[in-house]
């Protein structure tokens, strides 16, 4: 109690709230716009921190943190391209909110299910930090594998009867993801000399190319129509009470499937938001409301939302209690946080308990001040819609080369964006879902690294594998997901996709 | 552009993909005692490529596939990769600026905005994006 109280005293400094502010606002710049993302945010403010107390400088962090992921889902359901990677799932759901005319209330959906999820995260770390992180810690490779593999598995899911195709994009992200050096014997594959894919494939400029130059080819092809009407700013009659409540409930799933996943080292908002759609769809209440997801449910984009956001408590809870980064933005904060002095790890929650409790209160704050913005600018960032589409199209365009190039300062990002651009354009036209090809890039190293470091473990024992109960999990769940969906295609039931 | 367009191209494009994954695969080096190397994980991706293909090629028709909405759209699709193509191209060798004001009143203009309003608005969007990131983010164009 005297620790929550030091803390609330603390953050009563009207200098610790401007930082805040700063942070949250210059959080919403660097989620908002293609290309930036929350750990570039912060890893740039960290030398300005140098200068002010560590309190100043870490509600300056947090405000970044916890602004740029809610502000990612602005142009994932205005624009149909993810303002940071744990954006994606959210495009499935918002952008075709959008082009029903219903920007606004998607918009609302977007900031209210990122409070919810950041907020019933930041309870969880609170309450349960420490259980969850050791859980986190009993995670090997083969239960990477395992976690990775069921992620992939979802890619049936979200091909929306188009499950073969979805299938075949899937695995051409997976091999996407083989270019690049060997991560265990650093041998070049598919790297064609050229130096630039030593690397691989940067995710991001394909994400960018994928969905944003990809949406402006295909609206210059002629064959898409813009979104005619908008819903109207403060109308509350946008959503029924008993529609809240359904994404009250699917925020809820996605706070809980969040906050697990983002304990989970290096598993991020991506991860989370993919899985708690995919599960959000699997708990609806009928064949109807299934068949919305990928089509505009507001259930589905409520749970995204709220597992993109959740993960972010999730990470902290295994940053702070063990001193591990939950995902990238963390693993910077943590740089941070010892440049400032601060330990995380066990100690740190018996020898400055209220320093944990500042950190806790200033994510509550930044959450709170995120969401109101998002709210309260859900209107007039839905009258963006209304602009001629030649200007949208220019401003998807110039950020989109702007974006790719500004992440590493490499031309090569910027033609890889214009190849997953025009790829994008091809696979939309022959209707092959895009969310399995992300899901392939993504996950695909860490499938490969751990699996490989699995068999190494147990000396190539393949069955050691099926030795382990979570892994066993992972490993059921991966095959139900495929298998449902696969059945479905192969008697002819599924139905082609709207989208 | 609207052509009858099969599925069964789109299972081929990805099956002759699998092969060559299988077959690049092949050439990398083996890991030790049996353990996955190299080229493990783009086999796999390609021989599932091909299951994947073989059942896409069994279970659908072909299908009319409609590339653009008419001629006009056409010309503005390949003129704008055209443009794209330049502005990368001359990365380097012309100013930024100069190569986005073109880029962003080329797009508007073939979008139909007249010429006049196409060059103000491509003016204003490269003056704020060189702001933003250039001064603001310090992010090297050239």
């Amino acid at each position: 109690m005297d620790a929550l109280l030091q803390a609330l005293a603390a953050i009563a400094d009207w200098h610790l709230l401007a930082f805040l502010a700063a942070g949250v606002g210059l959080g919403l710049v660097f989620g908002a716009l293609p290309g930036l993302t929350a750990t570039m945010g912060i890893a740039l403010l960290v030398p300005l921190t140098f200068w002010v107390s560590a309190e100043q400088g870490l509600a300056m962090l947090l405000g970044v943190y916890c602004g740029a992921i809610p502000a990612g889902g602005v142009p994932a359901v205005l624009l149909n391209v993810p303002g940071t990677p744990a954006s994606i799932a959210a495009t499935w759901d918002g952008y075709p909110l959008t082009r029903a005319g219903q920007a606004g209330v998607a918009l609302k959906i977007n900031a209210a299910a990122s409070l919810l999820g950041q907020l019933a995260s930041f309870a969880f770390l609170v309450l349960a930090s420490f259980p969850l992180a050791q859980l986190g810690l009993r995670l090997g490779p083969a239960e990477y594998f395992g976690l990775a593999l069921f992620g992939l598995s979802l890619m049936a899911g979200v091909s929306a009867g188009r499950v073969w195709e979805g299938m075949l994009s899937g695995m051409l992200g997976l091999a996407l993801s083989t270019v690049g050096l060997d991560p265990m014997t650093a041998y070049p594959r598919y790297t064609f000399g050229q130096p630039e894919l030593m690397d691989g494939i940067p995710f991001i400029p394909v994400m960018i190319g994928l969905f944003g130059l990809g949406e402006v080819l295909v609206h210059l092809a002629g064959t898409v129509e813009s979104a005619a009407r908008t819903s109207v700013p403060g109308d509350h009659s946008g959503l029924s009470r008993r529609q809240w409540l359904e994404v009250l409930r699917s925020g809820l799933l996605g706070s809980g499937v969040g906050t697990v996943v983002g304990a989970i080292p290096a598993a991020g908002g991506d991860i989370a938001a993919v899985i708690a759609w995919d599960q959000a769809r699997r708990w609806s209440a009928s064949e109807q409301a299934r068949r919305e997801f990928g089509r505009g449910s507001l259930r589905g984009l409520a749970a995204s939302c709220a597992a993109a956001n959740a993960a972010i408590g999730g990470a902290m809870t295994t940053m702070l209690t063990l001193g591990i980064p939950g995902d990238a933005p963390s693993a910077v904060l943590i740089g941070a946080l010892l440049i400032h002095g601060v330990q995380p790890g066990p100690l740190l929650f018996r020898d400055h308990p209220s320093m944990v409790w500042t950190i806790v209160l200033l994510m509550s704050l930044a959450a709170g001040a995120a969401c109101a913005v998002g709210w309260l600018g859900a209107g007039p960032l839905a009258r963006l819609t209304r602009l001629p589409a030649p200007y949208l199209w220019a401003v998807v365009l110039v950020l989109s080369l702007v974006g790719s190039f500004a992440l590493n300062n490499s031309l090569g990002d910027v033609w890889i964006m214009f190849g997953a651009g025009l790829l994008g354009f091809v696979f939309r036209r022959l209707e092959i879902p895009l969310g399995p090809l992300v899901l392939g890039l993504i996950l695909g190293p860490i499938m490969e690294s751990n699996l490989r470091r699995a068999l190494i473990l147990s000396r190539g024992d393949w069955t050691a594998l099926v030795r382990r109960p979570i892994f066993l999990l992972f490993f059921c769940g991966s095959l139900a997901a495929l298998a449902g969906p696969a059945i479905k295609a192969w008697r002819g039931k599924a139905k082609p996709a709207a989208h | 552009m609207n052509k009858r367009l099969s599925v069964h191209p789109v299972a081929i494009g990805f099956a002759l993909l699998g092969l060559y994954l299988l077959w690049s695969a092949r050439h990398f080096p083996s890991a030790p005692a049996g353990l996955p190397g190299p080229g493990f994980f783009p086999a796999v991706a390609g021989v599932a490529m091909l299951g994947f293909s073989a059942a896409l090629a069994l279970g659908r028709p072909g299908e009319a596939v409609q590339w653009t909405a008419g001629r006009a759209a056409r010309i503005r699709l390949v003129a704008v990769i055209l443009l794209m193509l330049g502005h990368l191209s001359l990365w380097g060798i012309v100013p930024f600026s100069i190569r986005t004001l073109v880029l962003v009143s080329g797009v508007l203009r073939l979008g139909g905005v007249r010429w006049k309003d196409a060059i103000v608005a491509g003016t204003l969007i490269t003056v704020a994006v060189t702001v933003g990131f250039a001064y603001g983010l310090h992010v090297r164009f050239s």
